[in-house]
């Protein structure tokens, strides 16, 4: 199936953390995500490859195939830490907060990147920027944030690539030492604006002219 | 301090010293005096501060329900302070007595009606209880007394609040369509003060559904689908809404439509493929998909299309086949070095699915060939390799892969997991620990306890387990044959022997501790739930918190909980048979002794160095890090329960029971009726022909012979569910030594379910006439589940 982008539930928090810990080395225990999505339910998103069965006629031949191998029902979640549900495999998400540090009550509202991670196998997809593009529009239509900000290792080409060229975020510092293990990271930071975030502006592909570009009006026939 | 010198037995100070001392840290010390206190109280008389006290110190301890009962008595005694009630609210919604929730949530309402939050959390409240009407009063009345008075900051949780009273009245208004209109009305009323629009939008198409609208909620459909081009749900409701389900010409000029709005769109392009039927077009509307991913350079091509694999599975390999060698074939004169690559990487995964092992090598052998570099294609190799059986070879395999890119975690947990399942497990911890926090550890063991990194500890279980069964194995040979052998040979094998049996007891306490660790985490994750019961209601975000609720109420049977409790359940099972079998010879253990008394000091020598490796936790916290105390437990059974058992079937559905489980469970404590229970209820499921239910059923039978163990009574209620439900079972043959139940099996239940095989094996039944019959059913298993089946589960 084509990976389905979704927002984020509280179901999705154990497979995120799985991801997270597959993939990147900061890493956060439940409690952290829980305070992530009870908090801001709205702002974090995951991606995931679906294989629901159709509707209808063929989930019912999919029974009886069941009940010939006899395979156990609740079997049909894989007991594998990516599976959120039968058929719901969890390989990426972006975890996002708005920035709630009392020491900063002056600045005008703002959201921060808290985790992205695609897993290795399926990247080059786009599927870090689709997270990306359903997040930060979120952090500005639901949470009116004006800016959001991120950190981003000094070594990952990959991610700085993504934020910098691909979703024009600017680099706003290095900070010294701030990852653990003692790497530096870019402070990096983008201005939301709302018109400009809309995730169906992506959708086209690169070279189409302006006036080439269709949109649904939401009136016209789509059967005609 | 004074008092307790003056009067020794004054319980409010002897209550606070011990939570004093808790606070601190003296935990064993805190406890004596509470007791104290606690022994001095009758029937909950006591000072209205002194059951304050206790009922935090009972908090503090996680012991919810007692908490409750002291915080409750202190109100009985006359305490005034109503911060009691929402203490008691939180502690009431966390062990999920919600009715005693709203009394509390009332009286703390009552007392603090300024604050949104209490109105909201009344609300929930009620909403629990299943007071819909009562609910949406209390958030419109405060709606009215806050109208126009809101703060900028506060309008998040407004929007929030408004959301929710209409979830309220969408539940309530059920498919009443009058209803249905007014709560559709309340929501365009408001949906301006509402800023999650998914939500917004989501629930005006569902009423649109349920009213009948399809137009207008084709409508919003497609705004939501504007909004989001890669949530498949969205695409699947249009066709609903367009009546067009069942038509695929129609369908195919929607996507075509869809896709020209959404070029980037995955959903348009691969949908139609899941309908088109004309071959012609099918092969072209592929190769399309298929090719320009590939192109494109997609390592997860193959994966994108693999639920196609399986619905379509007469067409669409053999399609998919074709269209990718043949692109390969125009590729190989061209120069798109990613093309190739990832076309060979889709061709070996091909084959791999269709279980042709030497072309699926092949054509990983020719990608690898090219560019030895991608770290990918190492991940695949071994891949194939796991499923022809090869662990080791692949685990290597995996290495060199891991070699080639030391700064990537993903590859680096990838070649730790081959490890484990190659049992070798000193090399996974190697290598998992180089991405782990090891302050003051020697490997990453402990901080992956720690960061709740399940996926480790679960495959380290299961490893250790495996090296539990090999080493038991090992030492029965070895006692055997040392039974022949010559004095001098002796020495040397009653020095193995020991070794051995430090192993095979190290390896199941081990194994034990691991999967114990995941029952752990998934307990840490009901008890995070506390601070959120408050703590949403003051943020607005009900309608999360209730989700929240209903993650709490299915904890214990997600996928990584599940499959500790089935590893654990069989060595638990497996340590209650051992000391059963102990009691009925009535010989007192020897080996037991024989440890104790003889002192082995390369043997502990060893052992010392093995503690820092396998440490899970903080020495001052775990003073069992081989879990012997774990495997030399009394009460098993009792443990598994506890452990595991109890809180999966408190909270699992009929449906996604795993009754083998169940039954195997039962039958080890001697509830036959139980047992008994289970096979009528999954039959249900899977019908009483299925041979899984045969199996169970023929175990349950031979439970009631006159020579098993069993209770009388429980063998008559058995016997009693066996006549009734699952009459064709020879239930009058069980004491006849002549028949032979597997012969019977054998003629009157398919053969193929190899589940069904070995649960009748597992209970040891004609093994002679059971082996080749299991053999023959795993003959068409891939070598990697084979191998598994010969090794670990005969």
């Amino acid at each position: 199936m084509p990976i389905t982008i979704r927002r984020a539930t509280i179901n999705d928090m154990i497979c995120m953390q799985n991801t997270n810990l597959h993939n990147l080395p900061e890493n956060y225990m439940i409690k952290y995500y829980m305070y992530h999505l009870l908090t801001w339910p709205q702002a974090s998103f995951v991606a995931i490859n679906t294989t629901l069965e159709e509707e209808g006629e063929e989930q019912d031949e999919f029974e009886d195939e069941c009940l010939e191998i006899e395979i156990e029902k609740g079997k049909r979640i894989k007991l594998d830490p990516t599976y959120v549900g039968p058929g719901e495999k969890l390989v990426g998400y972006a975890l996002a907060k708005m920035n709630d540090d009392p020491d900063q009550k002056a600045e005008p509202l703002n959201g921060h990147i808290t985790s992205l991670s695609v897993m290795r196998t399926y990247r080059r997809m786009g599927l870090a920027e689709k997270l990306m593009r359903q997040s930060l529009f979120a952090l500005r239509e639901v949470y009116n944030a004006e800016y959001v900000s991120l950190h981003v290792r000094e070594s990952n080409k990959a991610a700085l690539h993504l934020y910098r060229d691909t979703l024009a975020f600017e680099v706003l510092s290095v900070e010294k030492s701030y990852y653990q293990d003692g790497e530096d990271a870019y402070a990096m930071k983008k201005i939301l604006n709302l018109e400009e975030l809309k995730p169906s502006n992506f959708m086209h592909l690169k070279d189409v002219p302006k006036e080439d570009i269709l949109e649904d009006d939401f009136e016209s026939d789509l059967l005609a | 301090e004074a008092i307790l010198k003056k009067d020794s037995s004054y319980v409010d100070a002897l209550a606070l010293k011990g939570l004093d001392l808790y606070s601190t840290g003296e935990t064993e010390e805190a406890k004596s005096y509470i007791n104290n206190a606690i022994s001095k109280i009758k029937s909950f008389k006591a000072s209205p501060i002194c059951c304050h006290i206790l009922g935090i110190y009972m908090r503090s301890t996680k012991n919810y329900t007692d908490s409750i009962r002291w915080f409750q008595a202190s109100l009985d005694n006359g305490s005034t302070n109503h911060q009691i009630y929402r203490d008691l609210s939180i502690l009431q919604s966390q062990i999920g007595d919600f009715k005693a929730v709203l009394a509390s949530r009332k009286k703390y309402w009552e007392a603090y009606m300024g604050y949104r939050a209490n109105w909201t959390s009344l609300a929930v409240a009620q909403y629990i209880n299943g007071e819909r009407q009562q609910a949406i009063n209390t958030l419109s009345q405060f709606e009215k007394l806050a109208a126009g008075k809101l703060s900028e900051p506060e309008l998040y949780e407004n929007s929030e609040c408004i959301m929710y009273k209409n979830d309220i009245m969408y539940t309530a208004a059920e498919s009443n369509v009058e209803k249905l209109n007014k709560v559709l009305k309340h929501l365009c009323d408001n949906e301006k003060d509402i800023f999650d629009k998914y939500a917004v939008l989501e629930r005006k198409a569902s009423i649109l559904m349920k009213t009948g609208e399809f137009k207008e909620a084709s409508k919003v459909y497609r705004a939501l689908i504007k909004r989001n081009p890669d949530n498949l749900k969205y695409y699947k409701l249009l066709e609903v809404t367009l009546g067009i389900s069942n038509d695929k010409g129609l369908k195919l000029k929607l996507y075509k439509k869809l896709a020209t709005f959404y070029p980037k769109a995955e959903p348009p392009k691969y949908i139609p493929l899941s309908f088109i039927e004309d071959e012609n077009y099918l092969r072209e509307s592929l190769n399309e998909y298929v090719t320009a991913q590939l192109k494109r350079g997609v390592p997860a091509t193959f994966s994108n299309i693999k639920p196609l694999y399986r619905q379509r599975s007469d067409i669409i390999p053999r399609l998919c086949e074709d269209i990718v060698t043949e692109f390969l074939g125009t590729l190989e004169a061209s120069s798109d070095p990613s093309a190739v690559i990832w076309t060979n990487y889709y061709l070996s995964q091909h084959y791999l699915f269709v279980r042709n092992y030497p072309k699926a090598q092949e054509y990983i052998d020719k990608a690898i060939e090219h560019t030895p570099t991608m770290v990918e294609l190492y991940i695949l190799k071994g891949r194939i390799l796991k499923h022809m059986g090869m662990l080791s070879e692949a685990a290597e395999a995996l290495e060199e892969g891991r070699k080639l890119d030391l700064q990537d975690r993903f590859i680096n947990c990838k070649t730790a997991k081959y490890y484990l399942r190659a049992n070798d497990i000193e090399k996974a911890v190697e290598v998992v620990s180089l991405f782990t926090k090891n302050d003051d550890a020697v490997n990453g063991v402990k901080d992956l306890h720690l960061v709740e990194a399940s996926w480790f500890i679960i495959e380290q279980a299961e490893a250790y387990n495996r090296l539990h069964v090999d080493s038991k194995k090992k030492l029965e040979e070895l006692r055997t044959s040392s039974a022949e052998v010559t004095e001098e040979d002796e020495n040397a094998d009653s020095q193995k022997i020991k070794e051995l049996e430090w192993d095979t007891m190290k390896f199941q306490g081990l194994s034990l501790k691991r999967y114990t660790a995941i029952s752990k985490f998934y307990q840490q994750f009901e008890d995070d739930q506390l601070d959120f019961h408050s703590y949403c209601l003051r943020k607005g975000t009900s309608r999360a918190y209730l989700e929240m609720l209903d993650w709490g109420k299915s904890i214990y049977t997600k996928p990584i909980y599940v499959r500790a409790m089935k590893g654990a359940s069989r060595l638990y099972f497996e340590l209650n048979d051992t000391l059963k079998e102990r009691n009925d010879s009535e010989i007192v253990p020897k080996k037991k002794s024989n440890t104790k008394n003889k002192k082995d000091s390369s043997l502990n020598k060893r052992k010392d160095q093995e503690r820092k490796i396998v440490m899970a936790y903080p020495a001052d916290k775990d003073n069992d890090e081989f879990g012997e105390k774990l495997s030399n437990s009394k009460k098993p059974l009792d443990d598994f329960l506890n452990v595991f058992f109890t809180k999966y079937n408190n909270q699992v559905t009929d449906v996604d029971k795993d009754y083998v489980l169940a039954f195997l469970t039962e039958y080890k404590l001697g509830k036959l009726a139980l047992s008994a229970g289970a096979i009528t209820k999954y039959s249900k499921i899977v019908g009483p022909n299925a041979s899984i239910i045969g199996a169970m059923a023929i175990i349950l039978a031979l439970a009631t012979r006159d020579d098993q163990p069993f209770e009388d009574i429980a063998k008559q209620v058995a016997r009693k569910v066996l006549e009734s439900d699952f009459s064709s079972i020879p239930i009058n043959e069980v004491n006849s030594p002549d028949f032979n139940f597997i012969k019977y099996f054998k003629d009157n239940y398919k053969l193929d379910n190899v589940n069904a095989l070995l649960l009748l094996d597992y209970f040891q039944l004609n093994k002679d006439d059971i082996k080749p019959l299991i053999l023959k059913s795993i003959e068409t298993l891939e070598p990697y589940k084979k191998i598994y089946i010969l090794e670990y589960e005969l």
